[in-house]
């Protein structure tokens, strides 16, 4: 049984007189404990594809299931519902939020979901652990590093264990050091927890550290690769490929020759 | 093309604007308003009771309160627009157009607000002019027809006054472009928010401030047995630091209260994790703790204004009330007169063919006595010496029921009831038991005349038979002794009163309320009681010749009418004048705490749409909303209220506690007003971050 089915979804966005086709008819699955990403060039409609998975964005045509539930066709109140339970979302810019110390923050969740106390409490001990954040709980995100603001975000992304993680450029704002270091818990939660991660990403370093690739272009799925051997292997791969969505690589898939 | 945007500009802000329009256009109206009163022929041809009314220097005094509000509020509310945008500026400086160039675009700008906010306001003025004037006369309880008239002097002035004022600031807009750097511009200090976990400090600060808002409560509440210790202790000059104490033990607790004690209060809640824990309170107990951080010297004077507000109209509303029934108290009758007036009223009532509808004498003694009764105040207590009106108990209890609607007194042979011309509450402080003057259970009551039982004020009532101002003005003490003890009582002095009650007609009869009214201010007679020192007692006689050494006068003749129109018209007047004053204040303030709100609402979007992403529903996040701008509107009313009732108290007890039922619905009235903005910011502020994440688009 799939997480995510994706089913030929299509997002038209414009005015009547300014179509544009952010997405054109893609469908993909995703299997529970996948690493997936997603990669393209900018405006393919990485982010849009996202949102829609997401729950934040309905397509204009085709249907989105999470967990063989129809997310396209529900309403409003109750998607709220539904993103609290399902789902996990890691921001680029992590949009943790400022009035809440850092034990609040990944608490966060939970407490909307109503709770009680104990359960809050060995949950949010337990995601802390493993990010390695328990001595920073008292402290509010702006007396932390920025590396380590990401892996709040990544905690309060997890504590409700969501069937799937969603992660849209996790690495834009973090030095390599960080960048790296954030991709080694998400690797190991994946692996642990065994959490389905989707990410969105433009950075091949990044992306290498997922089991498989979808490359969109143009609002199309345009190719995927899945890691067979050992991350750096992969790391050669994605790069050849997006040579190739660049237009000009050793699998020229594209006419070029007009 | 600079013009264009000019306009532009101020026409696409006008939903910014709004409020801040609506408070310019409620003050031009107002101000208006007082000027065309001012000026209307009709209004100062105005006579109530035969005198002429003269509004001039009390509505100067308003306008120049307006001025000065108003003058605060622009120049407050305008540097706020400018901050918020800094980024415009920038942008228009990076695209090249000069900074003197933004800065006339600015100054337009203003020009163009302040011009529609007297147009508009002229516009409602002119219309609503004649509305106020009769709401005025109505109040004043006067019946005048007033004709429809555009005072065009008050046009002049008003756009005058205000077209300076909005001249000044746009003056004062486009100087600020001149003070910041580019850099700053286009990167607005990102208000970062900075949250800070309590210190010491804190705690220490927000006790004090609890205490000193406590302490001043305390104050005002002990005044009357604190006062006098200090007046013991330190003279009268006591009295101005203890006033004073109270006000600024409540102005700088008021100011902790905000910045401190809020965030220990919130830092409790935070650590109450079964309740902070469960949905959307975690996140409306932490933004309220960030949010009374940032606008805590706001709420503050926001506080302190509204105290102010609501001690003025509550205040203006118990004088009122106040003033009502001291006219009960001071003239109980249509028509109260002497025996030595008794000759000429009775014929000018039977010139104008008066027929009273009752009629009553009763006769009172004047005789040498002294009694002694326990103020908190006064350290030797009330002593009453020297000339002494006795009444009997029989009259005494026919007057209180005719006049007052008194239960009847019932008195033993050695009893007596003393009254006094003075609030009860300085005698003693009816709240608090514990405080109480010992009370001797005798109060010996001396009247020097042999042969007489030892007699002993067992009550101290305040109310005087016929009012006070009929007897001699040293002697306002009066005691009522029983029948069989008044018949005894040989006096130096027996005199009587006559009190006459009018039927409609007649108190509508102007020519005979007119003779009245110009007798009791030309009466040729005039009596005079005179002390004639003796040993061992004094005696009393009267006299109507001018004595040569000072003798006690009093008012021989006391008609209720005209009094009672005069009373309502001042009083009616000021109540008017505070409450357009008080709305004025009440707009100006709301607008700042909206204002204030919803550029934050500006800075929240991001935090909300995260929530939303994961995964708070709409109607969590309207439900947070509500509540903390609930907070932040309430918190402000609910101690301003406080503040402001204590204030009142505190009068109250210098004017005998009058009731206090129209306070109460003033009061109301102006939380009702603030409630509105509250619901108003809350919708608006709902709306500004509370969109959905994405709206189905249709081709």
């Amino acid at each position: 049984m799939a997480v995510v089915s994706v089913q030929h979804i299509s997002k038209v966005y414009g005015h009547r007189l300014n179509v544009v086709n952010a997405l054109n008819d893609i469908s993909f699955e995703i299997e529970p404990g996948e690493f997936v990403g997603i990669m393209g060039p900018s405006g393919a409609g990485k982010t849009t594809l996202l949102n829609m998975i997401a729950t934040i964005d309905r397509p204009t045509h085709g249907r989105v299931l999470i967990k063989d539930q129809e997310v396209t066709k529900m309403r409003e109140a109750k998607l709220a519902n539904f993103r609290r339970q399902y789902l996990g979302f890691i921001f680029q810019d992590f949009n943790l939020l400022n009035s809440l110390t850092i034990r609040e923050n990944i608490l966060l969740p939970l407490a909307l979901d109503k709770l009680s106390v104990a359960v809050i409490e060995s949950r949010l001990n337990k995601v802390s652990r493993i990010l390695g954040i328990s001595g920073l709980l008292e402290r509010y995100p702006e007396e932390v590093s920025i590396g380590q603001r990401q892996r709040v975000a990544c905690g309060r992304a997890m504590i409700t264990n969501p069937a799937l993680l969603l992660a849209d450029e996790p690495t834009g704002s973090l030095d390599s050091k960080a960048a790296t270091e954030l991709l080694l818990y998400l690797t190991e939660i994946n692996q642990q927890e065994k959490t389905t991660i989707l990410l969105v990403t433009h950075d091949a370093f990044t992306a290498s550290y997922c089991r498989r690739i979808l490359f969109i272009k143009d609002g199309q799925l345009f190719a995927e690769i899945v890691r067979s051997g050992d991350r750096q292997q992969f790391f050669n791969q994605i790069i050849d490929m997006q040579a190739t969505i660049g237009g000009g690589g050793r699998y020229n898939a594209v006419k070029t020759d007009l | 093309m600079l013009l264009r945007l000019t306009f532009k500009n101020a026409m696409n802000r006008a939903r910014d604007y709004a409020a801040y329009l609506i408070a310019c256009v409620a003050a031009i109206v107002v101000y208006f308003c007082f000027i065309s009163i001012e000026t209307d022929p009709v209004l100062t041809h105005l006579k109530t009771a035969g005198e002429r009314l003269i509004f001039g220097g009390t509505i100067g005094m308003a306008r120049i309160i307006i001025l000065l509000f108003v003058v605060f509020f622009l120049a407050y509310a305008n540097l706020f627009f400018v901050k918020k945008r800094k980024q415009e500026i920038g942008i228009l400086s990076v695209i090249g157009v000069t900074k003197l160039q933004i800065s006339f675009l600015f100054f337009g700008e203003s020009l163009i607000i302040g011009l529609i906010a007297i147009l508009i306001g002229l516009l409602l003025g002119v219309f609503l002019s004649k509305l106020f004037a009769m709401l005025l006369l109505r109040m004043m309880g006067i019946a005048v027809a007033m004709p429809f008239l555009i005072s065009w002097k008050a046009i002049r002035q008003t756009t005058g006054t205000f077209g300076f004022l909005f001249l000044m600031i746009g003056f004062l807009n486009s100087t600020l472009i001149f003070r910041y750097r580019l850099v700053d511009l286009l990167h607005p200090t990102r208000m970062a928010k900075k949250m800070k976990h309590p210190t010491g400090w804190t705690y220490l600060w927000g006790t004090i401030g609890i205490a000193l808002i406590g302490g001043g409560y305390y104050l005002a509440e002990k005044i009357f047995t604190l006062m006098p210790m200090m007046e013991r202790q330190f003279g009268y000059e006591a009295d101005l630091f203890y006033l004073l104490a109270i006000l600024l033990f409540e102005i700088i607790g008021t100011l902790a209260f905000f910045q401190s004690y809020i965030q220990i209060w919130l830092q409790f809640e935070r650590r109450w994790k079964r309740l902070y824990y469960r949905g959307t309170h975690l996140l409306s107990v932490s933004n309220l703790s960030y949010r009374f951080r940032k606008n805590a010297k706001t709420l503050w004077m926001i506080t302190i204004l509204s105290a102010v507000t609501i001690t003025a109209i509550g205040s203006t509303a118990m004088i009122y009330t106040y003033g009502q029934s001291q006219l009960k108290q001071n003239i109980p009758a249509d028509l109260i007169y002497t025996q030595l007036q008794k000759s000429d009223v009775e014929a000018l009532m039977a010139r104008y063919h008066v027929t009273p509808k009752s009629k009553t004498v009763i006769d009172y003694k004047i005789i040498a006595g002294n009694f002694k009764l326990n103020s908190p105040l006064l350290q030797d207590g009330y002593q009453q010496n020297g000339a002494t009106t006795v009444i009997g108990l029989s009259q005494y209890n026919q007057m209180m029921a005719s006049q007052f609607d008194r239960p009847a007194t019932h008195l033993e042979p050695q009893e007596a009831v003393a009254i006094v011309d003075m609030p009860l509450t300085m005698l003693k402080i009816p709240r608090s038991k514990a405080l109480k003057p010992v009370q001797r259970d005798h109060t010996p009551l001396n009247l020097y005349q042999s042969g007489l039982t030892h007699l002993e004020v067992i009550r101290v009532r305040k109310l005087f038979p016929n009012g006070p101002a009929i007897y001699f003005e040293s002697i306002q003490n009066m005691v009522v002794v029983a029948d069989a003890q008044y018949q005894r009582i040989q006096a130096d002095v027996t005199d009587q009163i006559h009190t006459v009650n009018l039927t409609k007609k007649d108190q509508q009869n102007k020519p005979f309320m007119a003779a009245l009214l110009k007798y009791t201010q030309t009466a040729k007679k005039q009596a005079y009681l005179v002390t004639e020192k003796g040993k061992p007692i004094d005696h009393y006689r009267l006299t109507i010749k001018k004595p040569q050494q000072t003798g006690d006068t009093r008012n021989e003749v006391l008609i209720k009418k005209p009094n009672q129109a005069l009373a309502n018209a001042n009083f009616g007047f000021y109540l008017y004048i505070m409450i357009l004053i008080a709305l004025i204040f009440m707009l100006a303030t709301g607008s700042i705490i909206m204002l204030k709100q919803l550029s934050e609402a500006q800075e929240e979007i991001l935090q909300y749409q995260t929530l939303k992403k994961i995964g708070m529903s709409m109607a969590e996040i309207k439900h947070s909303i509500y509540f903390q701008i609930l907070m932040i509107f309430l918190l402000p009313i609910i101690l301003g209220t406080l503040h402001a009732i204590f204030a009142i108290r505190l009068l109250s007890l210098f004017l005998d506690n009058p009731g206090l039922q129209l306070v109460y619905i003033v009061c109301g009235i102006f939380i009702m007003i603030y409630l509105m903005f509250y619901l108003l910011t809350a919708k608006i502020y709902n709306r500004i971050v509370n969109r959905p994440l994405y709206e189905d688009t249709h081709y």
